[in-house]
């Protein structure tokens, strides 16, 4: 094993001297790699709006159920639509940690 | 012959392990590894002293290369995960796999990009696995925004699987009008979703779930007894794509060419190609890609009018899947493809001059022999660890792999042919349908004939 001729020799010492300064170099820059905040990914996206969801998108949502989605169409017909997310307090049944739970997945347009 | 590659990949397996139980400082090693490598360079002309020096110095990278891989940048998807939350997380990136939907669900791969939790945004990367509750068709290359809970998976991690990602809403998912596909893969996708429906199309759920397995490696369909009844008699390596897999349509292809009067030369190098895109198109797991890069060798080493060395080989596609990914090795996958082979090559020739078979006169008697001996050289070979992983013994694994093995040939043969006979005289496909019916039903059926044979199996 390893019985490398001299041309051998040279080319594989090359070849693990590369490898090792690519390993080097990649823990390197995972090492002092930084988090960087960006701005491109907007906040209303992939949430549902609330003033067009239908009742089956929003059972779509851990915690509601159907009860409380027919309550949440019920009071957006009642007020004709919600101004923010913050009214889905006043519904009953949602509490406030519920309402912790939900408010990421939803907006008001 | 001269096994250098093979010495290579030991030592740097060496180096893998033990970073793997000792936990190491990665810039002692590395100036470690770069004073054995001046040191190699200076000893070039000293035969005895170079060897040594080299050892260490590839055992040294072997380290290197598992610290390395342990260590993730700070803008990985991983670390933005906390262990107990209940953050809703929007993720931008684009579908890195094939997705699969059953029941309503899809599954695919996702390279993330970008991040949004707590109201900021970040760069990120890594991959994570989706479960998606949406019936939409998916395809890969696929830019998406997915909204939902993220949390850390106990068993994918060498799979370069850092996190599991579900959306449970059909709202939370946003299709951008972006491809980030890469060509091949997206061939080889193409072909086996083609595969999948001509199967699913013409034969039975049990018998297309199993072709699907044995042709394109994807078990999600095969029922647990028939899989549990496989692992015990010691068979379940014909349901998943291996090295066996890769011969038969290395074999149909060069086949299929020599049918069409194409020269040697031309009908090899055209090989190569198919057999890769059979390798990406069945998830590039180790037993495939190990022989791919086997048959490519073998291929490589006849245009070049050299006698290919399978010792040599094997260490070949060993040392490109572990430099790739260090981990590998600690995979079962891994693990059972190359111990099985290494055993097939190393062990088959001793006992095959143990038993003294080329003594034997009736050619067809010596090649049952032969079969036994390989089946049993390889269930030697990977004794070791399908009793560490599965805890059970299967000394009926010789018999049923000589009965199973042959019928296991003729179902991918018959599968593939089903294939092409469906894209080119569609009418003629029903006869070739009850083929691979009637073979699955006889695999069935001898499998469970052989696990009723006393003690055919224990559980440890």
């Amino acid at each position: 094993m390893l019985n490398f001729t001299q041309e051998e020799r040279k080319v594989i010492l090359f070849l693990v001297a590369i490898a090792l300064v690519g390993v080097g170099g990649n823990f390197l820059i995972k090492q002092f790699s930084t988090v960087k905040s960006i701005g491109c990914l907007s906040q209303d996206l992939a949430k549902i709006d609330l003033n067009s969801a239908d009742k089956k998108l929003l059972m779509g949502i851990s915690g509601i159920g159907e009860k409380l989605a027919g309550r949440i169409i019920e009071y957006r017909q009642a007020r004709a639509g919600f101004s923010n997310v913050d009214e889905l307090k006043e519904i009953k049944g949602i509490t406030d940690s519920k309402f912790a739970r939900i408010k990421e997945y939803l907006i008001a347009k | 012959m001269k096994l250098n590659l093979a010495g290579f990949l030991l030592y740097l397996c060496a180096g893998i392990v033990f970073t793997y139980f000792i936990r190491i400082s990665f810039w002692l090693f590395y100036f470690l590894a770069f004073t054995l490598l001046l040191a190699s360079i200076f000893s070039i002309n000293r035969d005895f002293i170079f060897k040594i020096l080299f050892a260490c110095l590839v055992f040294t990278l072997g380290c290197l290369l598992l610290k390395n891989s342990y260590i993730l940048p700070q803008h990985h998807i991983s670390k933005f995960i906390f262990y107990k939350n209940n953050t809703v997380y929007t993720v931008k990136g684009f579908i890195n796999s094939q997705p699969h939907s059953k029941d309503g669900k899809v599954t695919f791969m996702f390279t993330t990009q970008e991040l949004q939790f707590n109201d900021g945004n970040y760069k990120c990367s890594g991959n994570i696995f989706v479960r998606l509750q949406d019936a939409g068709d998916f395809s890969y290359g696929e830019a998406l925004v997915l909204r939902g809970s993220i949390h850390r998976p106990f068993k994918l991690y060498n799979k370069n699987i850092s996190a599991i990602m579900r959306v449970n809403m059909p709202g939370a998912t946003v299709r951008l009008m972006k491809d980030y596909s890469q060509p091949a893969r997206k061939l080889a996708y193409y072909l086996k979703a083609r595969i999948e429906k001509i199967i699913y199309q013409k034969l039975s759920p049990l018998t297309a779930g199993i072709l699907d397995a044995m042709v394109l490696g994807e078990k999600r369909d095969i029922p647990a007894q028939v899989y549990d009844a496989m692992v015990k008699s010691g068979t379940v390596h014909i349901l998943v794509v291996s090295g066996f897999n890769v011969g038969i349509v290395a074999f149909m292809i060069t086949l299929l060419l020599k049918v069409l009067r194409l020269p040697k030369t031309p009908r090899y190098i055209i090989t190569m190609p198919c057999l890769i895109i059979y390798c990406l198109a069945t998830g590039a797991s180790p037993p495939v890609v190990r022989a791919t890069i086997m048959a490519i060798f073998f291929l490589v080493g006849f245009l070049a009018k050299r006698e290919p060395d399978m010792r040599n080989s094997l260490a070949l596609a060993a040392l490109s899947i572990v430099l790739i990914n260090p981990r590998e090795l600690f995979s079962i996958s891994f693990q059972l493809s190359f111990a099985s082979v290494a055993a097939i090559i190393f062990l088959y020739p001793k006992l095959k001059a143990f038993f003294k078979v080329e003594a034997l006169k009736v050619r067809f008697l010596r090649f049952i022999v032969e079969g036994c001996l390989v089946s049993l050289s390889a269930w030697l070979g990977t004794l070791g660890f399908i009793l560490y992983y599965f805890k059970v013994v299967s000394p009926v694994t010789v018999l049923a792999n000589i009965c199973i093995v042959p019928l296991a040939t003729l179902i991918t043969l018959s599968g593939f042919s089903l294939v092409v006979i469906t894209l080119v005289f569609p009418a003629l496909a029903g006869p070739f349908a009850w083929a691979n019916e009637f073979f699955v039903a006889l695999l069935l059926k001898a499998n469970n004939l052989l696990l009723r044979i006393p003690y055919a199996y224990l559980y440890l």
